[in-house]
């Protein structure tokens, strides 16, 4: 303990600042207010060391360190910014440029990207060396990520989230030197790889070289399209972020202004996602209560909103594929919902209604034509799915002034939610919902104390203990793949060794920090941006007047009239779907 | 042989140093196999078991000399003539190391080389 | 029976010396007393002509081949007395022991057992003083006086970076771990080099030993042995030694009855020059893609699977035993005040007669060159001497006289390096050697960081281009450009070195560039596609042999009549300067 607050002094640029012991020099340097440039390094990874932009001078060592690994040390004497040092990193910009395709104006990282960033910032005027660039075409295998190798700097923060976070090992650096690209083994495509689609990659990645399907082309299509109905519904995670490529705060709730967007821009009818979750709450809440009760052996119950988790589960752990809830996602049942429920009440041909789905999540873009259940409205339930990214471009392009626009309400039908349905988008927030509703199920009464503390944060396995009736509920709530893996393992050897289960129920989220963090959300993800978009979900759950999900009038209306009773069997068909082991990769 | 202590391990030393040195040691690492001193190996050997030295010489392999210029070389000690080192081996020479050198103890012309150092291990000061 | 051996070496070819001498002993009766001898190679280079008379090991030279020999023969042979004026006695003054040689710069200490031992039989090992040092170390000194005397002797790291072999041990040493590691780095990459290959075919245990007791120094349980897997007879070898010292209890679980225990395994590299760097070794063995990762953290702090790793090269290993046993002052007078000890170098390239030589450090280029390798082949004159592999420079002819150690070398640009050696004469074209170093290190580059990865690329592009005639004038200034920021940006030692090549070659042959880019010339004719034929007119007698031999069909003309060549079409590949029996081509 004595380490973390051991204090050290070092000289930056003639500065003399205190900090603590076991920093980098890179993050000494922000205490002089000092911004070394640095590219391939990423809040959220462990440095690679890969680009070389980093590098400083360290008196007394005779070659130039890289600022992001090197550990600040007490006595040392840096000079961060200097003729040569300016020289040393314009050349390897220009160097990267030289690999690099003249396609800003094409390229829907125009505005965003980080390279372009350093080419304005080093002043670059002309493409001095020979450009080399890679001739290669898109890889649009997944309909989900678009992997564009020739736009790669070979900046590695793909292949560490894909691997050392995510462990799913689709990415992979293949061939060496001046061949080097980053591929899945083999070279095959993205969809033959063991890839889940959870956008992680895209959302590290600083250049055009991973990113989002983009769909928005299909939405214009359909709003400008007369004979056609377009509605929308929003993810809880979109609402606390859209506002940040507006310069809000992260973490402001903009749900409101996003309905009146969505309005402005020609959608008829305005949803939310959140809806859904408190359906899924209803369907999973019961089904929790019955094979609690009726049958236990297909405990855990785990939770199934999540696509990429889905995915990787029905390639990594067929074997518990039984344990899946079989409730489809919110978005999805929302989709059905539009189709059927809400087209027969307003006397609206389903065959032209089109929804669009904002969700912070690339891999619902695989979702919505995974399996047959997903048509289970006679037509395709949810038609496209647009990440929060690909709305903020929408929102661009539309001519709206975003942060002027008036509030509006959405369509209740489908669109009132609790609080219960906002926190799906955080890691323990599927589970906090489905204890307060389970709660109910179980005892008749309301959960008091309905903030469950320990699951809720950032550590990447938490676990808990319901008290109800005289029984315990052991839950687990895992986010980010890499950690789910300890909990899976569990279970499995519990099940094949036929002892007790370690949970009963277990939520599941693929990125880390929950869907606020996924993977189609806004740039620059980092754990203090988690916490701020985190904070935003909950205070939505707080302001809320209704925070259980059994308790939406909404919910009770679609049931009464239409539904009859959660797992019913038009529950069933409308909202529930099948799962099925799939190979880790293709041929 | 099965493992040592330090009483055997001295001993296996004295044993060996002490020895019968009538060698040939050839220079077998991959340079010296690449010039064709395998066969000068398997020649010697053949030529030795065939008139029956095999009492008064064999052959070892060793690994590179370092002379590279001069491959297939090779050292032999033999009873009645000083440590030789011969250079440029053809498979004729090899012969010729039977038949002149071991048998009539005469040292070939021209295929002698010397070793550009002191042997540091038996080293003997001069006197 | 007490025969004398007179051998003579002349660079005569005509062999009057050994005539004479021939004659000479035979007109003194002295025939059945001495026996001449003529000898390829009598160790000494750089004289006209030398005798050496054995068994008395006494060598003459700076002689009169024609005046002086009647009054060698009669002193040494008749007199029995030694002639001092011609007495020959090198100045070996980096090696102040006493097995220096009288007569050799050479100083054989990591090449000690290497053509003297059977690598297959550890007794042979045993009989040269194996082992000793080991049970000097495990018996009589602790693991704080092994580290000391390392220290002490001021061995440095011969896989070219040149730390302090000691202080890196007593860092590992000094980090409290219950597991430690000793590697081998034994994946010598360097075209040209085969030192460390020699040391491994010749003498393996020397390398067994040294890892051993640096086990016990540092307090390691495990070692590897990293081979590049192009050297199977070196593996072979190293395994049959490990095998057979496990046996005898000479290493594994209670070396020689004592509690230290130390297990030895190969691991083989898999053509990835880049594996080399300690770095990127460490992810091979962990079965990871071979990139390094930048440091710090050290290996010897935190390395293989996150463990204290002491990783040295094979040279460096094969000096332990002998510090050990002839103590740290006895290996710290050889040397120049900074480097202590000898090096190991492959001699190649124009020189006549290249192998491997171990000198004390401090021996200057310009004696390896001429006093030891003999001097430039075909007595042409020397351009350039190239060290350090890939990673190093050219050390054109006046910086000859350098005292070879690991700060002068790199102060002029180049740098030992492991121990590569090229030497290069007027018909070498600088370009051309720094294109094929730059191609080595493109191929090899891991790919891991920019400045390397595209850095080393453009590199070799302009290089091609300056070399077929394509070149810019900006070229130059693109070179200069990309190989400072390669230097000073990339991740690990391989990216940080491999413009060397060019910035050496920049500095000292400018000129050659200049020539190659503004007048599209190569004077050594080295660069193909800059050579221009053309049919000198009056010497052509129009036989047309050329236009027959002519791939390209680029020769034209009526019979008898001087004929042309398309300049357009011609591919440049020199059939019709081969073929042509009048002179009448010109090569430009």
């Amino acid at each position: 303990m004595n380490k973390l607050n051991e204090k050290i002094k070092l000289k930056i640029n003639n500065k003399v600042i205190e900090v603590e012991k076991g920093i980098t020099v890179l993050e000494a340097a922000k205490y002089a207010q000092i911004k070394i440039p640095t590219l391939c390094k990423h809040e959220d990874l462990h440095p690679t060391g890969a680009c070389g932009i980093c590098v400083v001078k360290v008196e007394g060592m005779k070659k130039l360190v890289r600022a992001c690994t090197t550990p600040a040390e007490n006595g040392m004497s840096i000079t961060t910014h200097d003729a040569e040092l300016h020289e040393v990193r314009k050349n390897v910009i220009e160097l990267i440029l030289s690999r690099h395709p003249n396609e800003c104006l094409t390229c829907l990282r125009n505005g965003s990207c980080e390279l372009q960033k350093f080419a304005e910032e080093f002043g670059i005027r002309e493409k001095f060396f020979k450009p080399m660039v890679l001739e290669k075409p898109k890889d649009l295998s997944t309909r989900a990520i678009v992997v564009d190798s020739k736009k790669c700097i070979g900046c590695g923060r793909c292949v560490e989230v894909c691997q050392n976070i995510q462990q799913v090992w689709a990415l992979e650096f293949i061939n060496r030197g001046f061949e080097m690209r980053i591929a899945p083994a083999g070279d095959i495509l993205l969809a033959d790889s063991p890839c889940i689609k959870c956008g992680q990659c895209s959302a590290h990645c600083p250049v055009g070289a991973l990113i989002e399907y983009e769909e928005t082309d299909k939405v214009w299509g359909a709003l400008r399209n007369n004979d056609l109905y377009p509605v929308a519904q929003i993810a809880p995670a979109v609402r606390v972020a859209f506002g940040e490529s507006f310069d809000l705060p992260p973490g402001t709730i903009t749900t409101k202004k996003i309905y009146a967007l969505l309005k402005s821009i020609g959608f008829k009818a305005v949803f939310d996602t959140n809806f859904g979750a408190d359906l899924t709450i209803m369907e999973e809440g019961t089904e929790f209560y019955e094979r609690y009760n009726n049958n236990p052996e297909k405990l855990p119950l785990i939770t199934s909103c999540c696509p990429s988790w889905v995915d990787y589960l029905e390639k990594y752990y067929p074997d518990l594929i039984e344990n899946f809830s079989t409730a489809k996602s919110p978005h999805q049942m929302v989709g059905v919902l539009s189709k059927t429920y809400f087209a027969e009440k307003n006397k609206i041909d389903p065959a032209k209604i089109f929804m669009v789905s904002i969700m912070p999540c690339t891999a619902k873009k695989y979702e919505i034509s995974r399996t047959d259940e997903m048509f289970a409205s006679g037509y395709q339930d949810v038609d496209v799915s647009i990440t929060t990214r690909e709305l903020v471009r929408i929102a661009n392009s539309g001519g709206i002034d975003f942060v002027n626009l008036p509030e509006e309400e959405c369509d209740e039908i489908l669109g009132k939610y609790t609080g219960a349905g906002t926190i799906f988008g955080v890691t323990g927030g599927v589970m906090e919902a489905a204890i307060r509703t389970a709660y109910y199920l179980f005892t008749k009464e309301k959960l008091k104390e309905i903030e469950l503390n320990e699951i809720r944060g950032l550590k990447g396995i938490k676990t808990g203990v319901i008290k109800l009736n005289g029984k315990e509920i052991k839950v687990a709530v895992a986010h980010g793949v890499g950690n789910i893996k300890e909990v899976l393992d569990q279970v499995r050897e519990a099940k094949i060794k036929k002892q007790k289960q370690p949970y009963d129920f277990i939520e599941v989220m693929a990125c880390y920090g929950g869907c606020i963090a996924g993977g189609g959300q806004p740039y620059q993800v980092s754990n203090k941006l988690r916490t701020q978009r985190t904070e935003g979900i909950y205070k939505d759950d707080r302001q809320q007047p209704i925070r259980y999900s059994f308790e939406n009038p909404m919910i009770k209306k679609l049931y009464e009239e239409y539904l009859e009773k959660p797992l019913s069997v038009k529950s069933h068909k409308l909202l529930h779907t099948k799962y099925k082991a799939r190979p880790i990769y293709y041929k | 042989m099965g493992k040592l202590n330090l009483e055997q391990l001295k001993q296996i030393r004295e044993i060996v140093k002490n020895s019968n040195k009538n060698e040939i040691l050839v220079s077998l690492g991959t340079c010296g196999i690449a010039a064709g001193g395998d066969k000068i190996y398997e020649i010697l050997k053949q030529e030795i078991k065939d008139r029956d030295l095999e009492n008064v010489i064999i052959v070892k392999k060793t690994g590179c000399l370092g002379l590279c210029f001069c491959e297939p070389n090779l050292v032999i000690n033999t009873p009645g003539l000083p440590e030789t080192v011969y250079g440029y081996v053809t498979e004729d020479i090899a012969y010729k190391i039977i038949t002149e050198h071991i048998m009539k103890k005469n040292i070939i012309d021209e295929n002698v080389i010397f070793i550009p150092s002191n042997d540091l291990i038996s080293f003997k000061e001069e006197k | 029976m007490n025969l004398k051996y007179l051998y003579v070496w002349e660079s005569d070819k005509k062999k009057n010396l050994y005539n004479t001498l021939v004659k000479k002993i035979t007109s003194k009766n002295l025939d059945d007393k001495v026996k001449v001898l003529s000898t390829k190679y009598i160790g000494i280079t750089g004289k006209k002509s030398i005798i050496k008379i054995m068994p008395e090991n006494i060598t003459y030279t700076n002689f009169n081949e024609t005046e002086d020999i009647d009054k060698i023969i009669d002193s040494h042979f008749i007199n029995n007395k030694v002639l001092d004026e011609f007495i020959y006695i090198t100045d070996n003054k980096f090696a102040k022991v006493k097995e220096k040689d009288k007569y050799y710069k050479q100083l054989r200490i990591v090449l000690r057992n290497s053509g003297y031992i059977d690598p297959e039989n550890i007794n042979d090992y045993l009989a040269r003083d194996g082992y000793k040092a080991l049970e000097k170390a495990l018996f009589k000194m602790t693991p704080t006086d092994v580290i000391e005397e390392i220290k002490k002797s001021g061995l440095r790291g011969r896989g070219g970076a040149g730390f302090p072999t000691g202080k890196k041990w007593e860092i590992t040493k000094n980090v409290q771990s219950d597991i430690k590691y000793v590697v081998c780095n034994a994946d010598e990459g360097d075209p040209g080099a085969y030192m460390d290959r020699s040391v491994l075919e010749g003498d393996p245990y020397s390398v067994i030993e040294g890892m051993t007791i640096c086990a016990y120094a540092v307090g390691a349980q495990y070692g590897y042995i990293y081979v590049r897997a192009e050297y199977p007879l070196a593996i072979k070898r190293l395994q049959m030694a490990i095998d057979k010292a496990n046996e005898m209890g000479l290493l594994g679980n209670n070396i020689l009855n004592t509690k230290f225990s130390f297990n030895i395994e190969i691991r083989l590299g898999a053509g990835a020059f880049v594996c080399g760097e300690e770095t990127a070794l460490i992810a091979s063995i962990e079965g990871k893609r071979g990139m390094p990762r930048p440091r710090p953290p050290f290996p010897a702090i935190s390395g293989l699977w996150g463990k204290p790793t002491v990783i040295n090269n094979v040279e460096t290993w094969a000096n332990i035993p002998v510090i050990i046993i002839k103590g740290s002052q006895w290996f710290s007078s050889i040397g120049t005040e900074t480097s202590k000890g000898t090096k190991v170098f492959a001699l190649t390239g124009k020189i006549k007669y290249p192998g491997l030589i171990e000198v004390p450090m401090g021996t200057t280029i310009r004696e390896i060159v001429f006093d030891i390798g003999g001097g430039i082949l075909n007595n042409k004159k020397i351009k350039a001497v190239q060290t350090g592999g890939p990673s190093g420079g050219v050390i054109p002819e006046e910086y000859l006289d350098l005292p070879i150690d690991y700060e002068s070398l790199q102060k002029i640009g180049s740098m030992m390096g492991s121990g590569g050696m090229i030497v290069m004469d007027e018909d070498d074209c600088m370009i051309d050697v720094a294109k094929f170093y730059l191609q080595f290190t493109v191929d090899e580059s891991c790919g891991k960081c920019a400045p390397c990865r595209i850095g080393g690329k453009q590199l070799l592009e302009i290089l091609k281009a300056i070399s077929s005639g394509k070149a810019e004038e900006d070229d130059i200034t693109r070179l200069k450009r990309i190989s400072f920021a390669m230097k000073n940006a990339s991740l690990c030692g391989l990216g940080q070195s491999a413009p060397n090549p060019v910035i050496s070659t920049l500095k000292y042959f400018e000129h050659e560039y200049i020539e190659h880019i503004r007048d599209k010339k190569c004077k050594t004719g080295k660069c193909k596609d800059l050579i221009t034929y053309t049919i000198n007119q009056e010497k052509c007698i129009g036989c047309g042999a050329c236009a027959l031999r002519c791939p390209a069909g680029a020769i034209s003309g009526e019979k008898r009549k001087p004929h042309n060549i398309d300049q357009l079409k011609c591919i440049k590949c020199g059939e019709c300067y081969l073929t042509c029996k009048f002179n009448a081509i010109n090569k430009l």
